[in-house]
């Protein structure tokens, strides 16, 4: 069932773009910088990490995955694999990281054929730091590959999207998370619930699968989002204030919340599509009825809204404030 | 694995290679030192990618093996315990190197030796040999005049090339030059390699290692590995290559200059750590005053002049030879401290062609070093 099995590469799902970077390979016409995007956890960084492999391992089914060079980059091991990503999740990548960057991909690939830099959630980085790598983007030196990895296209500058090959990469089918995590041992039912919940992030889906207190987590920030719909401005407030002192997580707290209200707009639009957030059913439903489709949409997009400021070094409780107010009163 | 070594062949070794070592390395195995056994003796060996640094030490070598273990931890270590013998014993199954020496004992977690960036073999073979005193004055002639740092990545390094029985190193920064050629004692012939961008960081590393034991350094190209490694006695330096295109560098050395000054180097170099005291005020800007004899009997005079608006100026002549006329101009008075400072020389030529046109110094009855220095610019002073 899995991808693994098809192409050989050791991701889960994202065919197409498997045999898209497969085909490129065979007829040598790799690109020197990609962008892979797509939300976040669905398996960007690991394409590109295997991707890497594939370059480098010169067994004839490249990549072999137990040769020395594929353990390597598979484990973030390798001397001529560079990830370059900011210090936290809704951090900034700096202008330092791409200029020592810049600094390793002027040597020649140490032991490898190509020297890889995977940078992770451009969408991070400030501008300072995106034009900085423009002219290495352009005319990166020989032997060099770049791969970014950002939420969205237009998240980035336009200078940087069109000095790359873009992959737009989406969420994984609920069928293809399930098979996964069954692979890795979940007893069925576990497996259908996070599937489902992950809304095709497999990345996510794994560690919760791992760690039950990613569940927990979730569990957690949509009772407070539910609560917050139920309570009074001044409310709320005082929930947004407490929230925002939490540095991490708030851009994956925001993910599930626009999952949340992706399922409210389609229950309130009538759609057979099925949802993601199954288990809050009822919740949804009625959510869907008093506030109604206009007032979901708007909440929907206010959510995104603010996820992309969060990311632009706003303030986070006074972005958190205002989408609240963007959310329908009880 | 387990072998005795003697504490300050351990304490030498691992200063040397420490070196080599980033205070933040990019991947964590790059913290670590790799110990190995090779017939009698240790080999241990450090690397960040851009420079290695091998060393090799006599061992009594009991049973073979290696390991990477931190190398801050072991030579910190290493600098408490007694010269004595020391025993280093591996539990292979937990990655665990044991020491012991004089008493007492110590145990530091280690990372698989395979997973420690492949150290490429040196091939004596197709070598070429340098003398080592010479080579290690032609670093230090050239170093200093790499880009610190750039955004062009090919100034950070020195251009090292072979042609026929001459070897040149040059290196510039935008504003000074510098080239410094020997002669070899034979020709490189058909394995003349390509000329090569060697990382300034990697050439001062070097030059600190190279010691008087080290009669001849032997550089080796393998193939096809952007990468030239240099032999010495105990140790071994690989340094990655920069790629890119070093700038043709010949067409900024003047043919010719209008005035030529011939001065001794150590008043010069005093007269110019007068005006420093002033001129690094200004952004190191000193006149440099060239006043030919007006007869026969009276030597030209040089003078170096720095000023600050705050503090004051100084104001410091030095007798010299000066051929042609007189004339004024103004250099960063650091970058010509730097270049005397690696003159041995007794004399030194001084040459401008005006305030506009670069500048040459070179040691005097010498042709083998020439340093260019960019004047600065006084209009509006």
């Amino acid at each position: 069932m899995t991808a693994a099995v098809n192409s050989g590469w050791p991701v889960i799902g994202h065919e197409w773009a498997i045999a898209h970077l497969s085909r490129s390979l065979a007829f040598d016409r790799v690109r020197h910088a990609y962008l892979f995007t797509g939300p976040g956890m669905i398996g960007k960084t690991t394409l590109a990490r295997v991707f890497a492999a594939s370059l480098n391992c010169r067994d004839a089914h490249a990549p072999c995955g137990t040769c020395r060079t594929c353990t390597l980059i598979l484990k973030d091991g390798h001397p001529d694999v560079s990830i370059v990503e900011a210090g936290q999740a809704g951090g900034q990548l700096k202008i330092e990281q791409v200029r020592d960057l810049q600094q390793t991909l002027a040597l020649r690939p140490y032991e490898a054929r190509y020297r890889v830099a995977v940078l992770r959630r451009f969408h991070e980085a400030n501008p300072a730091a995106a034009n900085a790598l423009l002219k290495t983007l352009e005319e990166p030196p020989p032997g060099v590959i770049l791969i970014l990895t950002a939420d969205a296209a237009d998240l980035l500058l336009p200078t940087i999207v069109s000095r790359c090959q873009p992959l737009p990469l989406r969420p994984l089918p609920v069928e293809v998370v399930r098979a996964a995590l069954m692979t890795r041992g979940a007893p069925p039912d576990t497996a259908q619930t996070l599937a489902q919940i992950s809304g095709g992030r497999i990345g996510w889906a794994i560690r919760a699968l791992a760690d039950p207190a990613e569940l927990a987590q979730r569990a957690e920030w949509l009772d407070l989002l539910e609560t917050a719909l139920q309570g009074t401005r001044r409310e709320r407030f005082a929930l947004v204030e407490k929230l925002s002192l939490e540095k991490t997580g708030l851009q994956t707290m925001l993910d599930f919340w626009v999952g949340y209200w992706r399922d409210a707009l389609l229950i309130a639009s009538g759609s057979r599509a099925p949802i993601t957030n199954y288990d809050r059913q009822a919740a949804l439903q009625a959510l869907a009825e008093r506030a109604g489709m206009g007032a979901v949409q708007h909440a929907l997009d206010a959510t995104r809204r603010t996820s992309q400021h969060l990311n632009k070094n706003v303030n986070t409780r006074l972005a958190l404030e205002v989408l609240m107010l963007d959310y329908p009163l009880p | 694995m387990r072998v005795s070594v003697l504490q300050e062949n351990l304490y030498k070794a691992l200063s040397v290679v420490s070196r080599a070592i980033q205070s933040r390395p990019t991947l964590p195995i790059l913290a670590n030192v790799l110990l190995s056994t090779e017939d009698a003796r240790l080999q241990l060996a450090a690397t960040n990618l851009e420079l290695g640094i091998s060393y090799w030490i006599g061992a009594k070598v009991e049973e073979g093996g290696s390991i990477t273990v931190p190398a801050r931890t072991l030579y910190e270590l290493v600098s408490t315990l007694p010269p004595e013998r020391i025993d280093l014993d591996l539990d292979p199954r937990t990655l665990t190197l044991h020491l012991s020496c004089g008493g007492k004992t110590a145990n530091i977690k280690g990372m698989d030796a395979n997973e420690y960036p492949l150290l490429p073999q040196f091939d004596a073979e197709r070598a070429i040999g340098v003398p080592g005193p010479v080579f290690k004055e032609m670093i230090e002639q050239v170093v200093f005049s790499a880009a610190k740092e750039d955004n062009r990545p090919v100034l950070a390094g020195v251009l090292a090339r072979f042609e026929g029985d001459v070897l040149t190193l040059a290196a510039a920064d935008g504003y000074r030059l510098s080239v410094r050629t020997t002669e070899l004692e034979f020709t490189v012939g058909d394995q003349e390699p390509e000329p090569m961008i060697i990382p300034a960081r990697t050439l001062n590393e070097l030059s600190r290692i190279i010691s008087d034991q080290d009669e001849e350094v032997l550089i080796s190209l393998p193939d096809g590995r952007g990468q030239v490694m240099f032999s010495l006695t105990s140790a071994l330096v690989v340094s990655q290559l920069i790629e890119g295109k070093f700038p043709d560098y010949e067409a900024i050395i003047p043919r010719q200059s209008q005035t030529i000054v011939r001065v001794r180097t150590n008043d010069l170099l005093a007269a110019c750590r007068s005006s420093e005291v002033f001129a690094k005020d200004s952004s190191n800007t000193a006149r440099i005053l060239i006043e030919p004899s007006g007869s026969h009997n009276t030597p030209g005079q040089v003078t170096v002049a720095g000023r600050s608006q705050e503090k004051g100026d100084a104001r410091a002549p030095v007798e010299a030879d000066i051929e042609g006329n007189s004339v004024e101009v103004s250099f960063n008075i650091r970058y010509l401290i730097d270049v005397l400072n690696v003159i041995r020389e007794d004399q030194v030529m001084l040459e401008t062609s005006g305030p506009t046109a670069p500048g040459v110094v070179r040691p005097a009855d010498r042709d083998d070093f020439i340093h260019v220095i960019m004047p600065m610019s006084t209009t509006g002073r």
